[in-house]
Parts: structure tokens; sequence; C-alpha cells
């Protein structure tokens, strides 16, 4: 800026070119992101992926065509074909329904596991990034202890302590990811807080309170957006690994990931039981990871205004 | 002596550094102080911690007393974090030095302007609007209804100061500090600002605080004048006065540094060395080692009391014009 005329928009009649470089009366907010992303490929075929996944989460009982839990021997382990698209299992259950059905509980695993961590996490990195000092120490310690343990293992441990089930897993999962988010949060803050907007709340009566809430929150929302969504991926596939190994949702009900177990003895010789839960997971978990790269891009304001040619 | 904001022998200490010692200044209802002083004089520090927003290890020393319109007075230096909170903002007001960082960028205009009225007034959402787009108004901003709805980096340099303007008079504030208020803006735009703020003052009978290393802001804006340097007071005295009968030789030597308009000199003048480190502030006086009339030992080790030579008109010096 220091190095660029800057017209003062005062001046009403003379319409300068910095009124074409940001259109004073464009879209704004959550309304400008929309459009951003909705202007790039990826992010409209990432969004239409997940829309779907959470359709078939909300309708799935609707759309499967065959009872989950059908046990149909005498069609078992059929490769795909007209009446079943995905093939079925040694039981002879439709792996199609199945698949659609397991939607439903990784989404809702995932979400409130996302969601623990996201409120969790955020407050303690916040407090500990603006206080600092000894309330810092605490709190980010405990999230290294927390840290230093792989995902995986400390969900199992969780889980172990807790007993199995969807309930637990949830519960584990969302421990697991406090760390990530506390850290994201604290390393923002730190950023931010010696800014001078947020000194000038201060000095216009904010309390610390409201300095994080409304000055200092609005300016790290980026990141957190950012690693919420990238969190999701990583939850869908942590709900999958602890299902896997039984952990997670117990049988009959389906998941992918119990679905990817219980298709091992097969894998051989039905390799549909296998490679549609495991598309299933890799799709979901590719369009949050994508949907997370380009929210990085879209989400920052000023680099939004650099994006359509200007010079700020 | 009572005006809207004063300050008595205010000192600031963090650790060994004495940073402010035993400053004294008072601005009345209505009324411009400038502060004027180069690049760690104390000059901010002094003020900022006289609101509580100094580094958080300060000690500070002294009497701040804020009075109200409606005549309650405040000591701020006594008072706890939530009670100063309501005084923040609600009765003085402050404008940072660069519009740029000093407004959250996430924010719009209005949620900024709205903040204020919500908090202290208890305004309702509906209310702080129009108190917005009034105050938008006041500070002389075209368009106020859809400069509501902008962003910060939407606005040119001097409309965002503007804006801070506006959000540091949102609750009409006893008393506003300027902290290098223009220093950021361009001359035009800073004349601009400096007609805003004054024309505001006279109509909401604001006091303000004015710090500014810029002579020529503090000739055409203040009503009294308090040179610092080295975190003392050195001269103070109404501006007419000061800039005619200027006495002590460090703000003569300011005046000397000055370019002046029509001479092109071959060299500016400049002040050699710099100021003395907190951390170990001579035993005589604070400008003895960069003076132009320093005549003796006494100078260099007794410390000139501020002393008023003339009604008004205070000096931090042993040798005045008059003298030498």
């Amino acid at each position: 800026m220091s190095t660029h005329p800057n017209p003062d928009v005062t001046a009403e009649p003379e319409r300068t070119a910095y009124e074409h470089v940001v259109p004073a009366e464009g879209p704004r907010g959550w309304r400008r992101v929309a459009t951003e992303l909705l202007r790039r490929p990826v992010g409209v075929a990432s969004i239409l992926v997940l829309l779907g996944v959470i359709v078939l989460a909300l309708f799935g009982d609707w759309l499967a065509p065959y009872e989950i839990n059908d046990i149909n021997i005498a069609d078992r382990l059929q490769s795909p074909n007209a009446q079943y698209w995905f093939g079925t299992d040694e039981l002879g259950r439709d792996i199609l329904s199945r698949v659609i059905a397991s939607s439903a509980v990784s989404v809702r695993v995932s979400v409130i596991a996302v969601s623990i961590a996201l409120v969790v996490g955020v407050t303690m990195g916040l407090l500990a990034g603006f206080f600092g000092g000894w309330l810092d120490s605490v709190i980010m310690r405990s999230q290294d202890v927390l840290f230093a343990f792989p995902e995986i293992l400390l969900a199992m441990a969780i889980v172990a302590i807790l007993g199995p089930g969807v309930t637990t897993a949830t519960i584990a999962i969302g421990v697991v990811y406090i760390p990530v988010f506390a850290r994201v949060t604290r390393a923002s803050t730190l950023s931010v807080r010696t800014e001078t907007y947020v000194r000038a709340s201060k000095s216009l009566g904010a309390g610390p309170w409201r300095q994080m809430t409304s000055h200092v929150l609005p300016n790290i929302s980026a990141p957190i957006i950012v690693q919420t969504s990238l969190s999701l991926s990583f939850a869908i596939l942590s709900e999958a690994s602890l299902s896997f190994l039984g952990l997670g949702v117990q049988p009959p009900e389906p998941s992918w990931g119990r679905m990817l177990f219980d298709s091992r003895a097969f894998f051989q010789d039905a390799w549909w039981m296998s490679v549609f839960p495991g598309l299933a997971v890799f799709l979901t978990v590719l369009a949050c990871n994508l949907l997370g790269d380009i929210l990085r891009d879209v989400l920052d304001v000023r680099s939004a205004a650099t994006a359509g040619g200007g010079t700020r | 002596m009572s005006g809207a904001l004063d300050v008595q022998s205010l000192s600031v200490t963090i650790g060994s550094a004495r940073i402010v010692r035993d400053v004294s200044w008072s601005v009345a209802q209505g009324q411009t102080l400038g502060i004027v002083g180069e690049s760690g004089s104390g000059k901010s520090v002094s003020v900022l911690s006289a609101a509580g927003l100094g580094p958080g290890n300060a000690e500070i020393t002294g009497a701040v007393v804020l009075t109200g319109s409606d005549g309650v007075q405040h000591d701020l230096l006594s008072m706890g974090g939530n009670a100063l909170r309501r005084v923040r903002g609600r009765r003085i007001g402050f404008v940072f030095q660069d519009p740029a960082t000093s407004l959250n960028p996430m924010l719009t205009v209005e949620r900024q302007l709205t903040e204020g009225p919500e908090v202290h007034l208890s305004m309702t959402p509906k209310q702080a609007r129009g108190r917005a787009l009034e105050l938008l108004e006041l500070v002389g901003i075209p368009d106020p209804e859809r400069r509501l709805k902008a962003y910060p980096h939407e606005l040119s340099g001097g409309m965002r100061q503007r804006v801070m303007i506006a959000v540091a008079l949102a609750c009409e504030p006893e008393v506003l500090i300027a902290d290098e208020a223009t220093t950021a803006l361009d001359v035009t735009i800073q004349a601009q600002i400096i007609e805003a703020i004054r024309d505001l003052q006279e109509r909401l009978g604001t006091a303000t605080v004015w710090i500014t290393h810029d002579l020529a802001v503090v000739g055409g804006i203040a009503d009294e004048v308090v040179v610092m340097y080295g975190g003392e007071v050195v001269e103070r005295a109404e501006t007419v006065r000061l800039f005619q009968e200027t006495k002590h030789p460090y703000t003569r030597a300011l005046f000397e540094s000055r370019p002046h308009l029509g001479s092109r000199a071959e060299r500016l003048l400049s002040i050699p060395g710099s100021p003395p480190d907190p951390r170990a502030i001579p035993a005589g006086c604070v400008f003895w080692d960069r003076c132009s009339v320093r005549a003796d030992e006494r100078c260099r080790t007794e410390h000139p009391e501020l002393v008023e030579p003339t009604d008004g008109h205070w000096v931090r010096s042993f040798y005045l014009p008059e003298d030498a």
C-alpha cells in the first residue's frame, strides 16, 4: 500500500481505478466465500461428494435398495450385477445398502468427534495463547502429552478404558484431535493478540473475554475452519480404523471399517466386498481434504482482494 | 487546578528502566494539550500508562484523575480492572497511529462502531446502528449507509482514520487521546483529519491529548504544549507562548531542526546524539550531552527543577535565553 498512490474515495465524482479493483458492491462475507468456492471445479466436486454423503447419511433408509441385515444365502457372494449393483457378501447381504447405511455412522461419529475437538481445543488454545504465562504452560504441556501418542493408539487406549462401541469411539476420536486444534488456535492467537486492533479494543473498554471472542477469534477463524475440514477426514479414517479393529461400530450395524474387516477372508474371491467400502472412505476423505485446501485459499479476506487482480 | 484529565507526578518504571519521571499536566474540557518529543521520550508510555494500557510489568506511581462531565472523579491509577474497563471507551477514547492496523480487518465498520455503545451505553443493536450512522456522518464520511457494510480494507487511509475517530468518540468520552493519529497519513489527509477532530471537539466539548513529534501539528491544534525529553517534562506553556518565547535549549533545537519553506538549507540541522538510556539516567540535566548552551559542571552534576520563570511557562533548565 505504501508504494501505491492511495486515492481517497471521498472524492466522489472522480471514479478511480481503485473502484474497479475492489468493487464496493461485491458479494461479502459468506456469500463471497461461496462464490469463490463455486468458481473452482475441484471445490464444486468436493462439495458435491460431501453433499452426496450427507444425503445418503440422512435419507439412506429410503434410498437403500435392500434391508441391510436381510440374509439371503441363495444370493451369497454375488459379483456386481443388475440386481445387486455392488454385489453381495458372504451372507447374501447387499453391499450397496450396507455402504449407504455406513455413511450415516461415519458422518455422525466424525462430526460429533470433531465438534468435541473443536470446542475444547479452540477454547484451550485461545486461553493459552491469549493469557500466556503459567496457564499457557499448563494447557500446552498437557496437550503435548496427548500429542506424544500415535493417534490410533491413544484412541484405542481410550476405547479400552471406556469399552468398545460407537459412543466411546466418538469420544475417543474427539479427545485425540483436541491437541491439533489447541495448537493451531494458540499459534494464531499469539500472532493476532499483539495486533493494534486488539490493543485498540482494549483501549475502548473491552475485557479479556470480549477481546478474545469478538476480536481475536474472527481473525483466526480461517485456519480453524481449514483444520476442521482436514480433521473431519482424519476422523472418518479413525472411525474406520477403530471399527476395523472391532473397537468402534459393533456388528451387525454396518460401518465402512467393519465391512473392510469382514472382507479380508474373501479378498481373493470377492473383490467387491473390499473395494466399495474402501472407495467410500477414500472419496469422502479426499473430498474433505480438497475442500480444506480450497477453503484455505478462499477464506482470507485480504488475499481474496488480491485474487481479483488488486494490489493489496 | 482541575481539568477533564489531571496527571500529577506520574512515574513509570520497568525493572531498572525509569521510563517516565515526575510528569504532570492537565487538560480541561474542550481544550487540546499537545505532548511533543522525539521517539523514546516517554510521551506515549506516560499517556498509555495513565489509562492502564502501558506495559504489563510497569510500576506506576503518581495520580491520574479523570473528571466526568457529571462531575464524578475517577482515580485511574487506583482503579481495579473492571472499573477501569468501564472508563476506557466510555470516558477516554483512543486513536492510534496506523488506521490500517487499529481497525479489526475481519469486522465491518458497523460492528466496530456498535460495539462500544452496546457495551458501555447498553444500547440495543438497533439503537447502536442508528448511533453508528450518526457517527459516520459526524466524522464526515460520505454515503454512511454503504460504508457501514464495508470492511476496513475497502476504505482509504483517511477514511479508516475517520472511522477510528468515530469508534473512539462513539460513547462521547470526556477525553480523546490521539497517539500520533496523523503520522501515518499523507499531509493533505492529515490536515483533513486535524480539521475533523477540531470540529468535533468544538461540538462535543471533548478534551484532547495530542501526542506527536510534529511541532507543526501541535502549533495548529493545541492550546497548551508539553515538551518531553528523556522521560521528563522539559518545557510546558501555552502554544503561542511556547512558539514565541521558546526557553528550553531542547525546544529551541527542535524548532531549529525544522525545515523552513522557501529557504533551501544545504543540510537540515539536527540535534547530535540520542536520548539517554532510561536504565542509566544521568545525575545532572538529561539533555546535558546534547545541549548547545551547556556551560559548566552544574549542568552535569545537578538536576534542574521544573521552574516557572514567567507565569504559566514552565522550564527545566539552568540557562534560560535571558541569562545567555
